[in-house]
């Protein structure tokens, strides 16, 4: 995926301190920073300080931005870490403190929609994917649920392009088993 | 794309609205966003000069640079004060309220000096900025003598500047407390967490002397034009223990359930807090002695009983579960503690498919001992101690193991061992009539308040108040249910379950860790957070169930909890 034209210019206008032109490279990624961000946490109000606080630290960083480089991927990769360096204390204790939470998330708590579950694909297909574990998690759902692309991902995921990949294509592998679907 | 991919791709996954968190960043900051503080500037009126005070040589903090002695105030020594921008824009001091008006509204209790002889202060309130900062002016309205700010100091930080020819720091203390005591020339700049979610910079210059200290969670800030003496005999007798108010609007705001219930408890101090409604047909306000159904926090009863008949030497840890249960399928492979912390490897028999159904709907009755008897003949998830996988079974499996040692049901212990034992008169195992209701999310809330999951069970069969939740984890971790080495066995976290027995144990935000249980219902999200010596729990109950109500409940009592803790 190229920079377009349009965010290239941006991108060296923000490089030279137009703060206009970096909010508004910033508006054109801000969904897919605050769903990666909200993969990462699993908290609306999470993902949000995180966004701010990743929108931030890269607005202080752009002038450092190598020049033709892909700008979304960089922005992932700040957003990422600021999520993840959040998240570590949260998500034990989501999964600790609160079992009941982690089970509501892992596989059918016992909740209306829960119990119910087996009657509707898609919730079980999530379901699938909340069980999974946190690294598998998180590579589905950027992958498909944020729809990032391969490097992207594995700009999320803080890993090379290739080990991004096994990732993946084993949790895939995983989410079938899961489901019972064996290939 | 491989089918299963195309399947993710297309599933429509219900991120939240992404909020323009780019139109509110301040790239420019610090950028002024209001006008120095009334307070100060009021105080400064008075004054009419600065006040310049020799600097003293012997004072501690003549050094010049920066230095932290009151959490949350950072104070530097300059050889003069850097340019500061004059503003044009009237200060800002909030609305002028009542100080009853200021207490239901603030998320603190502010505190009041104890010297009547001040007389009756005006009150002023800023409601822009997360948990209020409210100022009492004491004195003529037009020249106050005392000005006493208070704020959350988790909210807010504070940077003075204190120029070094006139100005001196002291290190002082109130009530034991750190205490800091700026006299003369100085300028502070304020950083609050807006109502807007985003930081706010305030600078202000300030000519009277300063008293700045933390009282709990709640930062003071005593403006005085006297000397150090009578400002901290002033300080010393505002009265002490703060208790936070628990900010059940904002949780009910953000888990976007009907009513929310938060209670906090602290050194036998309660605060207790409902927002929203407990019924929305008849229209009843949620009250903070509503009753709600705690769901899996059965589980750490469940566990406090076991451990009490492992303290009576009825049953061990070790003992496998077909001990008690002979023909349970893999029972002799499965230890009693394995039940405890969810390593059983035991299926959840809310994801066995032909008892989920049996367990939807209002009403549904389904023997406990069916239900294990359904869920332990599916195969093992995993060999039992090789992997942590929560499981509701493990708790029914132990009900049953209770009744065999006891001779009575888990229902009739829990009552008799705890409930009755403490005293928590609004706690039962089972529904109890007029609780709050229970509603499923969704276009239209639905009533599912008579749903019952197959019935009151030892994996989540108990309905309480706040208050009932909050005495039994104080109970618990305070000693005085279990023998030292029982509570300590059920503290101590193992692998690979990383929790303690019916009890799970993590650093909160603030690093400081918490014990507790959650419970998932339909209808019903409940949290439960205590310290390890139980002098402090918090309770948190919303009336809807589902994840995101869960979550963010969670993060309400996380945060509830550092507060109160902050000391």
């Amino acid at each position: 995926m190229e920079s377009t034209p349009d965010e290239a210019a941006l991108v060296a206008a923000a490089k030279r301190g137009d703060v206009s032109a970096y909010e508004s490279l910033l508006r054109m990624h801000q969904t897919v920073a605050y769903r990666t961000a909200f993969a990462i946490t699993r908290s609306a109000e999470d993902a949000e300080d995180v966004v701010q606080a990743a929108f931030l630290k890269a607005h202080r960083a752009v002038r450092r931005f190598r020049r033709g480089a892909e700008f979304r991927p960089w922005l992932l990769t700040i957003v990422a870490n600021e999520a993840r360096n959040r998240r570590r204390t949260v998500a034990r204790q989501l999964r600790l403190v609160h079992p009941g939470f982690a089970q509501a998330m892992s596989a059918p708590a016992p909740s209306v929609e829960a119990v119910t579950v087996e009657v509707d694909e898609r919730r079980r297909l999530l379901a699938a994917v909340d069980g999974l574990g946190d690294e598998d998690r998180l590579a589905v759902v950027a992958r498909y649920f944020v729809g990032l692309s391969v490097d992207e991902t594995a700009a999320v995921l803080g890993v090379r392009r290739s080990a991004a990949k096994m990732r993946i294509s084993r949790a895939l592998d995983r989410l079938r088993a899961a489901l019972g679907e064996d290939r | 794309m491989t089918e299963l991919e195309q399947r993710l791709a297309g599933v429509g996954f219900p991120f939240p609205e992404t909020p323009d968190v780019v139109g509110r960043l301040d790239l420019d900051a610090p950028r002024r966003r209001r006008g120095p503080s009334l307070a100060v500037l009021a105080a400064a009126a008075v004054a009419g000069t600065t006040a310049v005070l020799a600097l003293s040589p012997s004072a501690r903090s003549a050094a010049q640079g920066w230095f932290e002695w009151v959490p949350g105030v950072e104070v530097e020594r300059t050889a003069e004060l850097r340019p500061f921008p004059l503003d044009a824009a009237p200060p800002f001091l909030g609305r002028q309220a009542s100080l009853p008006e200021a207490r239901s509204e603030l998320a603190f209790a502010p505190r009041t000096p104890g010297d009547e002889s001040l007389g009756a202060p005006s009150v002023y309130l800023r409601d822009d900025v997360v948990g209020g900062i409210v100022t009492l002016m004491y004195g003529e309205p037009a020249s106050p003598r005392l000005v006493l700010s208070q704020w959350l100091a988790a909210n807010g930080t504070a940077k003075y500047q204190v120029a070094g020819q006139g100005g001196r720091i002291t290190e002082v203390r109130v009530g034991g407390r750190p205490a800091l005591w700026i006299e003369g020339e100085a300028r502070a700049v304020y950083t609050y967490l807006g109502a807007d979610r985003t930081r706010h910079h305030e600078q202000l210059p300030v000519s009277a002397n300063v008293l700045l200290w933390r009282d709990g969670p709640v930062a003071l800030r005593l403006e005085a034009h006297t000397g150090l003496d009578e400002a901290l005999a002033v300080a010393g007798s505002i009265a002490g223990p703060i208790s936070v108010r628990p900010d059940a609007q904002q949780a009910r705001r953000r888990t976007g359930a009907p009513g929310v219930i938060m209670l906090a408890l602290d050194e036998g101090h309660e605060s207790a807090a409902g927002a929203g409604y407990g019924d929305l047909r008849r229209r009843r306000r949620a009250a903070p002695a509503d009753r709600f159904w705690i769901g899996s926090i059965t589980k750490t009863f469940v566990a406090t009983v076991v451990m009490q008949l492992v303290g009576e030497g009825r049953l061990a840890l070790d003992d496998p579960v077909s001990r008690w249960l002979p023909g349970l399928p893999n029972g002799s492979r499965i230890p009693v503690r394995r039940l405890l912390d969810h390593t059983s490897g035991l299926p959840d028999y809310f994801q066995v498919p032909q008892v989920a159904r049996r367990l939807a709907g209002p009403r549904a009755l389904v023997p406990a001992p069916e239900i294990v008897r359904m869920a332990a003949s599916e195969p093992l998830v995993f060999e039992p101690g090789s992997d942590y996988g929560y499981s509701s079974t493990n708790y029914l499996v132990l009900g049953e193991i209770v009744r065999r040692v006891t001779g009575r049901g888990i229902g009739v212990e829990i009552r008799e061992r705890l409930i009755s034992k403490l005293g928590l008169a609004r706690t039962t195992f089972g529904r109890p009539s007029g609780p709050m209701r229970g509603y499923q999310k969704g276009g239209q809330p639905k009533d599912v308040t008579l749903w019952t999951l197959g019935g009151p069970s030892a994996a989540g069969g108990i309905w309480s108040d706040a208050r009932g939740v909050a005495q039994f984890f104080s109970a618990l971790l305070g000693g005085r249910l279990l023998p030292p080495a029982e509570l300590e066995r059920m503290l101590t976290i193992t692998k690979p379950s990383l929790m303690g027995l019916g009890i799970g144990g993590e650093p909160a935000s603030c690093g400081r860790i918490a014990w507790g249980h959650g419970g998932s219902t339909p209808g019903y999200e409940t949290m439960a957070l205590a310290s390890r010596d139980g002098r402090t729990v918090v309770v948190a109950a919303a009336n809807a169930g589902g994840h995101s109500v869960a979550h963010e409940l969670f993060a309400g009592a996380e945060r509830l909890y550092c507060r109160v803790t902050a000391r």
